[in-house]
């Protein structure tokens, strides 16, 4: 019984393997199970009913056939909600929030996206939501993005400037004119969108930079009516911001190396390609 | 403690996987301390080492090497997407999410049914500034409950509707949805020809959800759109139907077309 976990792990490992490539193709009837792993016929069974009772895996009612079940799922949300990583960023994203009672976004990059993944809501009773936690913008749409987009370097930025052309048109932008919304938001230190995608908003956003210091992993941004970002309380703003960074304390490489992984096998299954990633 | 000589030892060792793995998940991406995880899991700490060892070799789990904590691995989120890829669907139908956003510039969801349940596998959101975002990728829901899952339940093959309701309503009436009301919804679908939401679950956001069939017969997904009601008139509701009809007639020909038939005998 010593080895008992070690061999149920390989055991369910190589079914699951088998499973997951045949995923595509519908998956796999019994016999094909045993075929793909050499397991025999007894251990294939005690394998499979102890996956399909934790729903490891799913058995088909009209086809007989074995697949990839939705415990996966049940395991995948308990780590996409992120709670450990965010539990470090809530207390500053909750001051930012209380100093400027206004809505406080975090988002993180993931390609040539931007996912948001924490929003606060501040206490003035104008609340600009635009953005919910999970969404995704392409990157240089939106203040946190756009923050993520202009302070990469020049020649990641180029690219994405490039690659996202036609993204930027569903938002009613052209790439020359967020090309030139990263270069004032260099000059100033801050992103700002003044109301350029939804009219009466606005927002500023500064970088968050993980272990590769030349591209920012993440962005910190506020959002509010355009009434209160107007100068000078724009740049006050931009100032509590950026003083909140070095407090973010986030494990970013590691948040970034897992979903940049769902990112990337999501992007090779559609064809399109990731930047930086063989194929 | 006595154990059967026979006793079911792989399942029990799956039930525990199933409860690391979950630990590790809520554990994130600093990961736990093999004594976070055997506090976690109420095991004895020798079997959470087997487990974590175990899970290790495989890619399920990662030892963090600076700090020596675990957290889950990348093999399980190559697990993740390919379950939600099943049948290609998800391959098949991004495009056509894609294009479903922009052009009703609302939230546009692919539901996968694993058995008994409904997963969403895919969520866009289109542009306009009123969300409805009831569910995210990786949301599990009975059969019948939402746009998508109704669709699911309310074009099964004749014979399977009834026992599936029967085994569903328990659970969509935990979450507010009576026997009766599903009934009636499943009823209107079929008459319609797709699956209706009109702010049964969340009052003020309708949903239509069109069933993604292989062979003709069986729904493995569907595809569905929310909006406020404002933007889900007769006439309007009409349009985003045609339009995930024609996307959902292409993805089955594609289904069908590109099926592999693995050795059959």
């Amino acid at each position: 019984m010593e080895s008992g976990e070690f061999q149920t792990i390989e055991r369910a490992a190589l079914v699951m393997d088998a499973l997951s490539t045949a995923a595509a193709s519908g998956g796999l009837r019994f016999t094909d199970i045993m075929n793909a792993t050499g397991l025999g016929r007894s251990t294939t069974h005690r394998v499979l009913a102890g996956l399909t009772a934790e729903g490891f895996v799913d058995k088909c009612d009209d086809s007989g056939r074995f697949s990839l079940g939705a415990a996966l799922f049940e395991i995948f949300n308990a780590s996409v909600g992120q709670a450990a990583v965010l539990s470090r960023a809530a207390p500053v994203l909750q001051g930012l929030c209380e100093d400027t009672a206004d809505t406080v976004y975090f988002s993180v990059r993931l390609g040539d996206e931007a996912a948001c993944i924490a929003r606060l809501e501040g206490a003035f009773p104008i609340r600009t939501l635009t953005l919910s936690e999970g969404d995704r913008r392409p990157l240089g749409i939106g203040a946190g993005s756009l923050a993520l987009l202009a302070f990469a370097s020049e020649e990641d930025r180029e690219r994405v400037l490039e690659s996202n052309d036609q993204a930027f048109a569903t938002y009613g932008l052209t790439r020359d004119q967020v090309a030139g919304l990263c270069d004032a938001a260099r000059r100033r230190g801050y992103s700002f969108n003044d109301g350029g995608i939804v009219s009466g908003m606005s927002a500023i956003g500064v970088p968050v930079y993980g272990a590769d210091t030349s591209s920012p992993a993440a962005a910190l941004s506020i959002a509010a009516v355009s009434d209160r970002l107007a100068q000078p309380r724009r740049d006050d703003l931009a100032r509590l911001l950026a003083a909140a960074v070095p407090r973010l304390q986030i494990d970013l490489g590691a948040f970034l190396s897992r979903s940049g992984l769902v990112q990337i096998r999501r992007s090779l299954s559609t064809g399109h390609s990731v930047p930086g990633v063989a194929p | 403690m006595t154990q059967p000589r026979k006793e079911p030892g792989a399942n029990r060792n799956i039930r525990r996987l199933k409860t690391v793995l979950t630990a590790l998940a809520a554990g994130g991406e600093a990961g736990l301390r093999v004594a976070d995880v055997t506090e976690a899991v109420d095991l004895n700490r020798s079997a959470v080492n087997r487990i974590l060892t175990g899970l290790a070799a495989h890619d399920l789990a990662e030892r963090v090497e600076e700090t020596g904590r675990y957290r889950l691995g990348s093999k399980l989120i190559g697990w993740v997407c390919d379950a939600g890829d099943h049948h290609r669907v998800s391959s098949l139908a991004a495009p056509a999410i894609a294009r479903l956003a922009l052009w009703t510039e609302d939230t546009v969801y692919l539901t996968a049914r694993f058995g008994e349940q409904a997963v969403c596998v895919d969520r866009l959101e289109g542009s306009y500034p009123i969300r409805t975002l009831t569910l995210n990728v990786g949301d599990r829901r009975p059969l019948g409950f939402g746009a998508g899952s109704l669709a699911l339940l309310a074009f099964l093959p004749g014979d399977r509707i009834e026992p599936a309701i029967e085994r569903h309503a328990p659970a969509c009436a935990a979450r507010g949805l009576e026997e009766a009301a599903l009934r009636s919804m499943i009823a209107r679908s079929q008459a319609l020809g797709y699956a209706l939401n009109d702010s049964r679950i969340i009052p003020g956001m309708t949903a239509v959800g069109v069933p993604i069939l292989r062979d003709g017969e069986t729904p493995i997904a569907a595809l569905s759109v929310a909006a406020v009601n404002a933007r889900m008139d007769d006439a309007r509701r009409g349009e985003i139907v045609d339009r995930l009809r024609s996307e959902v007639t292409a993805i089955e020909d594609e289904l069908a077309g590109g099926r592999v038939t693995p050795s059959e005998e």
